[in-house]
């Protein structure tokens, strides 16, 4: 077996430094392979952008204080590592696409600086060619002229793509991708997927997907991880967890997907809502909403291997095959 | 941009006359320049000359006019004191000393400013910080004339090191400068903090950091250009601030500039100056405004869109 890419053991993210402070993710394990796309599935406020974020020490500075645990990338640990190290892991071998493409570029720089600075950091020579080439690798029409414009002339779906462009700069081996395709309408939505894929494919990249939807999970990812409220409760490939979901919360999630296979925006899937942070509960932080629940459950539940590479924590497995509700 | 400037430049224009509107009106409310200008010992007969003369016995509209028709060949009238100089003549010699220590004070304030504001926010939270941030607030709250009294106290009476007051090489700058600028520093500070401390948040700083950019050049290349836009927005207040504790520091320091100016002849009752200092100030504060649209532009993209 080759190693992990990138492995996640035990992040803990507190809101500041004390050790009673309130929790956003709860010892989060997770490994991503070369070249997998590991898709992370949750509702709002689950945590998924803080974890994405810390791989990439991203988080803002309470957040960063109030981290622990062990994020390895090559056997690195990214949250111990000097910040010039980091430096160079971050474009060059991470990379990140944010959740919010619309803010993401620098009002008051061109499109063509903000990319020539990444590009730059790649060690491209001939720069205006350079990005030039890098504007049309995400399909945007007349890339000369794009370079001269600024972010507030450009739509959504060209400001994403620009931003895909400059995640990619340096030819990272793993992409972050935090709801790439949320802000975009269904048309530009499916052909985002499409391109990203495709950019995957030439760049031979790993990527963690974050999305909300399962539809774009089938799409896109060859493992899923099902977070919620700061923890991962279930993993495993799609095809299985599609076919047997054995946590109830994800269940009760892929019973709400529609059989188109998009999921409105965000969906009220389950009775009552998530747990804000600080008002998680003891135990499995799912038993207030869950119907499986028993008294065990206000006990936290271990980790378990239902099949190679299906874990779920879980008191009450449910083993039965998923039914369409 | 032609188009949005000569756009400005007809506000200027329109501000600019009702100023000298206001200015006539109220001259003729607050004094009576006749009183004024006649010696005790006048008769009735020298005071109707005197009103034919400067032209008192003419309709409001009438007034006016002349009074508009003179400013434009820059015959503002003279001073009533003893000189009888020309006012505009007057205001403009009294004029370099007031630019030269205000653009000095707004040069150390901006530098200084910004300076301050960026290391509080990259040291956020950090004793380097909360100093700054007391400075700030003590800045703020300290009223000029009171802060220049302190400053001639402890630098000119008990060290020595700087003159009291008055006018002369750069060592005569440093109290009236610092005196005139420290509000505007404490406010530019504070200003540049947060705006830094909302860019250093931001989506776009998270995007540079994630090209592997340096620490310095999220800060100066990202973060500062961004968060220079409110100081920008400001900076027509900020001319306003200095004009008005001018005045006040100008005093204080026996600076010969047109604040000092200005509070003399108000002391003096010396209308054609109060007007020509009034209309010059404004003058000077459209055109600051002008320069002020024209950083705009040129700091942030979005404006060039807009107009
Ligand atoms: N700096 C912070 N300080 C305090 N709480 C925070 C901070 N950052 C995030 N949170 C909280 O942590 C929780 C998880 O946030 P996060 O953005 O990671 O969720 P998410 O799963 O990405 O949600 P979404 O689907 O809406 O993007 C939220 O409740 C959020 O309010
Ligand atoms: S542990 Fe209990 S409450 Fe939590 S999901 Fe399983 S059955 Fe439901
Ligand atoms: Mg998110």
């Amino acid at each position: 077996m080759t190693d992990p890419l990138l492995s996640i053991r035990d992040l803990t993210v507190r809101v500041g430094k004390r050790a009673d402070a309130p929790s956003i993710l709860d010892k989060v394990s997770l490994d991503l392979m070369p070249g997998e796309t590991l898709g992370l599935v949750g509702e709002s406020g689950s945590g998924k952008s803080t974890l994405g974020m810390s791989v990439l020490r991203l988080t803002s500075p309470t957040l960063t204080a109030g981290t622990t645990g062990r994020i390895a990338w090559k056997g690195d640990d990214i949250l111990t590592m000097p910040n010039r190290k980091l430096r160079h892991i971050r474009g060059e071998e991470i990379s990140m696409i944010l959740q919010d493409p619309m803010a993401s570029l620098n009002p008051v720089q061109s499109i063509g600086t903000q990319l020539q600075e990444a590009l730059r950091r790649g060690g491209k020579r001939n720069l205006s060619a350079a990005a030039e080439a890098a504007l049309s690798e995400v399909n945007i029409p007349s890339p000369a002229e794009r370079l001269r414009a600024f972010p507030h002339q450009m739509s959504g779906g060209m400001r994403q793509r620009i931003v895909s462009a400059i995640g990619l700069a340096q030819d990272p081996e793993l992409l972050i991708c935090d709801e790439p395709t949320t802000a975009l309408d269904a048309t530009i939505q499916y052909q985002f997927l499409e391109l990203l894929k495709a950019l995957r494919a030439a760049h031979h990249m790993a990527m963690l997907f974050i999305t909300h939807d399962f539809g774009v999970v089938a799409r896109i990812c060859d493992r899923v991880a099902v977070m919620y409220a700061g923890r991962i409760v279930e993993t495993g490939p799609v095809a299985e967890i599609f076919a047997r979901p054995a946590h109830p919360y994800t269940k009760a999630l892929l019973a709400s997907v529609p059989s188109t296979g998009h999921a409105p925006h965000r969906l009220p899937v389950i009775e009552g809502a998530p747990p804000a942070v600080g008002h998680r509960p003891e135990g499995c932080p799912f038993h207030p909403r869950c119907a499986a629940a028993s008294a065990h459950c206000r006990q936290a539940p271990p980790r378990t291997e239902l099949r190679p590479g299906h874990t779920l924590n879980c008191w009450h497995p449910q083993e039965h095959p998923h039914e369409i509700a | 941009m032609l188009k949005h400037l000569a756009g400005r430049l007809a506000e200027a224009l329109v501000a600019l006359l009702l100023m000298s509107l206001v200015i006539f009106l109220l001259s003729r409310v607050i004094g009576d320049p006749v009183a004024l200008l006649l010696s005790d010992s006048a008769t009735e007969a020298d005071r109707q000359m005197l009103i034919a003369q400067l032209g008192l016995d003419q309709p409001g509209w009438r007034q006016y006019l002349t009074f508009l028709g003179n400013a434009l060949k820059g015959d503002f009238g003279q001073s009533v004191t003893a000189g009888r100089e020309d006012a505009l003549h007057l205001v403009l010699s009294r004029l370099p000393a007031s630019l030269s220590l205000a653009g000095i004070a707004l040069l150390f304030t901006l530098v200084v400013g910004i300076l301050l504001g960026v290391l509080a926010a990259v040291t956020r939270g950090t004793v380097a910080d909360l100093a700054v941030r007391l400075l700030a607030l003590l800045g703020q709250s300290a009223p000029s004339f009171w802060l220049g009294i302190m400053l001639i106290y402890l630098f000119a009476v008990k060290l020595g090191w700087l003159p009291t007051s008055g006018f002369g090489g750069a060592v005569y700058y440093v109290l009236p400068a610092l005196t005139l600028g420290l509000f505007t520093l404490a406010a530019i500070t504070r200003l540049v903090r947060a705006s830094m401390l909302e860019a250093l948040g931001s989506e776009y700083v998270k995007l540079a950091r994630i090209k592997g950019v340096s620490e310095w050049a999220v800060v100066l290349r990202h973060a500062l250009g961004n968060s220079l836009i409110p100081v920008v927005t400001f900076m027509g207040t900020f001319f306003a601030t200095m004009i008005t504790g001018a005045v006040v520091v100008e005093t204080v320091f026996a600076w010969p500039g047109i604040g000092r100016l200005a509070y003399e002849s108000i002391m003096a009752r010396d209308f054609p100056v109060i007007q020509t200092v009034v209309l010059v100030i404004t003058a000077f504060f459209i055109l600051a405004n002008l320069i002020v649209d024209l950083l705009y532009l040129a700091i942030d993209p979005r404006m060039r869109a807009r107009s």
